[in-house]
């Protein structure tokens, strides 16, 4: 990539190589604590599940310009799943003294003595499975792991990105890091993977305090889908297009959403309400609907695919020790799964390779792209339009179908004029819909996907999605 | 925790050999465990949706802050060995340095006081140490009130939430403090749901640092009890509220979210900084200065850590600065933000004891406690007399704000029409959709203190997030002249 930041290779390996020893003077020691723990659990537990992650991250925080504080996370932790006669529980520890340890497992033992079956739990996966050994490649680079505080070039460079494109401000994070994660199971399953994450985000402001603009890259690997400068170049353009936006007028208008958009309005249908324990639990606003049901326009097909090249939530199994799958949730707007672990799939089906245990959990939500550019988004839209590049706080009404919700702007949001050769900015309008409008009503898809992962969205998982053009939705505006 | 002070001290001692202008650390344990019900069915460990999440941890790390050059760098680690604090400390450090470099301006810490002591809640029965039998026996009394006869079906979660926190915090500048907060916190979710469509969600949450036998003594059952049959007459009864210009009373719960929302967030120095620009936002507060008029002079919101058993509750912040109340909106006045010692170096001023932080592996930033509208001298009666056509929102449903804490929205859940100043029925959803000042400038009157009430809550901040423990609280407020319905 042009413009990257360099830093110097020698410097990078001599550092590199102190690193790599203390992380694997680390995970000698985890291994000795999952040693002990498991057997501490064949004391009492008919089946167990631990993983042990050891994980070094990263922050690089700044706004105004300035970079605020540079965090560093250093830890050890052992997610475990206990089971005695289909009594559960799971704990995370990441207190690691042994004493503490030792009084916690006693403690899971009383609880598990003291507590009803799970009926929601039939049994652990048996082992051994065969991983899919070319996973571990998609998801880890090395150069994550020795970037340490050079990681702060990448952070200068696209401030200086932002500010050039006529941002005044400009506000953002840069995590970046590496896990090991080791499972083992009462079921004869061991496995373990390493996995390295990169997600930089920026906002650009104005003077104009509502004309701002924000965008993000995220991946797993340095040199793949990875590109900070570009999101502090879209930030800072969006920001400044944004300057001199007049408050919006309530009403009907079509939408077109940039990929990070969808991760707060889009996928919370096929990451949270297709989650089988949800339905399961009548916490979803699908209730009542089965396979083979309509629940979106025929454009639209997601699934979830926990195998996805540089994806942050790929793994080569899940949390059971299942290998991860690809699982079609809506196909042409018809559904055909829900995504389950073992315990909850139906008799003629197999595990999703989503476990979680006791709840399922999404990997990685994939959009089918369509066929167009964001220009012919435009180009086609029918009737009042808007392009909205971002949004947030997301809230329900109920889980309870339809899903009622209503979702805020808050980076450049444009009213699309002359089929796309004019955007005026506007700003203070609200999404109101419900989650079976959106997938209904999404008539049309960009031809690329983004990979986006946002803080603190409402699918709270990433999401690979392209622009889409969603008809017929209502906006409002505050009345004072 | 006893027998690891001397490894926080060692840590202190190793920042002070590398000679930053100021050094933090702070040993951390972490208790929680959450006892679930969904439907009738326990449920042990994290929650689907966003109910829970970390539901049974023990967490037990250091977290060491450094200023080095005029930057800062943070470290984390949970592995207690001389050998890792040692690297952490090098790292914050080099990273310090690095950041130091960048900036323009640099960061600085207000001077404060010097305080070496202990704090800790005031509770008989510590909810940590309460049987598990005891807790699910505690949920079970709520299952017979649906077994009673209702229009309407329901769904039910229960969650049970007991937690400790135990902190030693020491400063480079000799501040040495010990804490120690237990809470709990009990939430009922409860979905009425109509054949056919129709549904209302309601959830509540009854939290304290006050111990179990706080949390018991409270009269749960029979509120519970009334909220259910509200809820099905909701569903069954409640008409289309009324268009047009209108009065609106809003119930103690609506005031408290307002007060915590459209007052607390934008009133930290940290917002209006832009430290939290990428992340919880801005403030619409940024560009004014301290006695900007934001409301009518009735209006007074403050917050206030030192209150006995509530669930915000500390006597001194993450950075060893003494705990007081916070005068945040005053007559109508923007009277006095939030600070940490970060924000009141810029302002150069004294932080407030703001700062906050939920574990050993997250940074203090600028928080609130337990923020409210103070109470004003107006009975409920006095309140209704003489609005001509209005609407009482005693509780709210879905809400959410921008990220200068500007445009609000709140949607009404218990919600009744007021016409020639007498109750009448039960209106289904109102929607105040309103600007921050526009909220302010139409208050008219507060109520007294006969109808003021907390709720607990879990206010979310920060990347990565931080839920922590706040009150929300406040009497009824009344708005004159408000339009319902988002404009449109």
């Amino acid at each position: 990539m042009d413009g990257r930041p360099k830093h110097s290779t020698k410097r990078c390996k001599v550092r590199g190589r102190d690193v790599i020893m203390e992380k694997e003077r680390k995970i000698d020691e985890l291994k000795d604590i999952i040693s002990h723990i498991k057997n501490q659990l064949k004391k009492f537990c008919t089946e167990w599940v631990i993983n042990g992650i050891y994980t070094n991250q990263n922050q690089i925080r700044f706004s105004e310009k300035n970079i605020d504080i540079h965090k560093n996370w250093d830890a050890t932790r052992i997610n475990i799943f206990l089971s005695k006669k289909r009594r559960t529980s799971e704990i995370t520890i990441d207190d690691l003294r042994i004493k503490s340890i030792d009084q916690t497992l006693k403690y899971c033992e009383n609880l598990l003595n003291s507590s009803k079956r799970n009926t929601n739990f039939k049994h652990l996966p048996k082992g051994p499975f065969k991983y899919d050994s070319s996973i571990q490649n998609k998801i880890y680079d090395e150069n994550v792991v020795k970037l340490e505080e050079h990681a702060i070039d990448y952070v200068e460079k696209s401030i200086e990105a932002c500010i050039r494109q006529g941002a005044v401000r400009a506000a953002g994070s840069f995590f970046y890091g590496y896990l090991h994660n080791f499972l083992e199971t009462s079921e004869g399953i061991e496995g373990n993977y390493k996995r390295s994450n990169l997600n930089f985000r920026i906002r650009a402001f104005a003077e104009d305090m509502y004309a701002t603009g924000e965008a993000l890259t995220v991946s797993t690997h340095l040199e793949k889908d990875f590109d900070p400068i570009a999101a502090a170049t879209e930030a800072g353009q969006i920001c400044k297009q944004a300057i001199g936006g007049k408050k919006g007028s309530p009403g009907i208008y079509n939408i077109i959403i940039y990929p990070k958009v969808s991760t707060e309005i889009q996928a919370p249908t096929p990451a949270l309400a297709m989650n089988k324990y949800v339905m399961k639990m009548g916490l979803s606003w699908l209730i009542g609907k089965k396979k083979g049901d309509k629940i979106g326009n025929a454009k639209v097909t997601i699934r979830d695919d926990g195998t996805r090249e540089y994806g942050l939530a790929t793994s080569p199994f899940d949390e059971e020790g299942v290998p991860r799958k690809r699982t079609i949730l809506i196909k042409d707007g018809i559904i055909q799964n829900f995504f389950t672990n073992t315990s909850l799939s139906e008799k003629d089906e197999e595990s999703t390779a989503n476990a979680g245990i006791t709840i399922p959990k999404p990997t990685n939500t994939v959009f089918k792209p369509g066929d167009h550019t964001l220009e012919e988004l435009m180009e086609i839209s029918e009737g009042p339009t808007l392009l909205i590049t971002s949004t947030w706080y997301t809230r329900y009404q109920s889980y309870a179908p339809p899903g009622v919700f209503s979702s805020l702007p808050k980076d450049g949001i444009f009213l699309v004029e002359n089929h796309g050769r004019n955007l005026t900015p506007l700003r203070e309008l609200r999404i109101n819909s419900n989650q079976y409008e959106m997938l209904e009503n999404t008539i049309a898809l960009g031809k690329e996907n983004k990979q986006v992962s946002t803080w603190l969205s409402t699918s709270n998982n990433t999401v690979f999605a392209p622009y889409m053009l969603i008809k017929n939705i209502k906006m409002t505006t505050g009345t004072k | 925790m006893e027998e690891y002070k001397d490894l926080a001290e060692f840590a202190l001692r190793e920042c002070q050999e590398k000679h930053p202008s100021y050094a933090d650390v702070r040993l951390e344990l972490n208790q929680r465990d959450t006892v679930s019900f969904i439907n009738g069915k326990m449920h042990i460990g994290n929650l689907p949706i966003d109910l829970t999440d970390n539901a049974f941890t023990r967490k037990f790390g250091l977290n060491v802050r450094m200023i080095v050059n005029g930057g800062m760098g943070m470290g984390t680690t949970n592995q207690l060995t001389k050998e890792s604090i040692i690297q952490v400390i090098n790292y914050a450090y080099k990273t310090a340095k690095r950041n130091g470099e960048q900036r323009k301006v640099p960061i600085r810490m207000s001077e404060e006081e010097i305080y070496e002591d202990s704090w800790k809640s005031s509770y008989k029965i510590n909810p940590t140490d309460v049987s598990l039998e005891e807790r699910i026996e505690f949920i079970k009394q709520f299952f017979p009130l649906f077994d009673e006869k209702y229009p309407i079906a329901f769904i039910h979660v229960f969650v049970l939430i007991t937690e400790q926190r135990d902190t030693y915090f020491l400063t480079s500048e000799g501040t040495k403090i010990t804490g120690h907060v237990p809470r709990v916190a009990f939430i009922p979710v409860i979905i009425g749901v109509q054949s056919g469509g129709r549904n209302e969600q309601m959830m509540r949450t009854y939290a304290t640092s006050s111990g179990w036998d706080e949390l018991t003594s409270w009269n749960i059952l029979e509120e519970i009890r009334n909220k259910i049959n509200i809820l099905a007459d909701i569903v069954t009864k409640a008409k289309k509220p009324p268009e047009g210009d209108i009065d609106l009373i809003l119930g103690p719960d609506v005031a408290g979210i307002i007060s915590h929302e459209n007052c607390g967030h934008p009133h930290e120095a940290d917002r209006i900084l832009g430290r939290e620009g990428a992340q919880a936002g801005e403030s619409y507060l940024r560009e004014q200065e301290l006695g900007f008029k934001i409301g009518n002079d009735c209006v007074n919101v403050y917050d206030d850590p030192t209150i006995p058993g509530s669930y915000g509750f500390y006597l001194y912040d993450d950075e060893g600065v003494k705990a007081r109340k916070r005068e945040l909106i005053k007559g109508g006045i923007f009277n006095e933000m939030l600070q940490n010692r970060e924000t009141a170096a810029f302002f150069n001023t004294k932080s407030n004891a703001a700062a906050r932080a939920v574990a050993y592996d997250r940074e203090p930033i600028v928080r609130m406690a337990n923020t409210y509208f103070a109470e004003g001298d107006y009975s409920f009666e006095e309140m209704v007399e003489d609005v001509k056509l209005g609407i009482y929102m005693k509780s709210f449903t879905e809400w959410n704000i921008d990220d200068k804490r500007l445009q609000a929205k709140y949607v009404g859940q218990e919600a009744y029409l007021i016409e020639n100043g007498e109750i009448k029925g039960l209106v289904s959803k109102p929607v105040l959709e309103i600007s921050s000042l526009g909220l302010f400038t139409s208050i008219d009157a507060q109520g007294d203190g006969e109808s003021f009430r907390w709720e607990g809550a879990f206010c979310g901040k920060s990347e990565p997030g931080q839920g922590l423990p706040v009150w929300t609280g406040g009497p009824n407020i009344r708005l004159r002249d408000v339009k319902l319905g988002g404009g449109m």
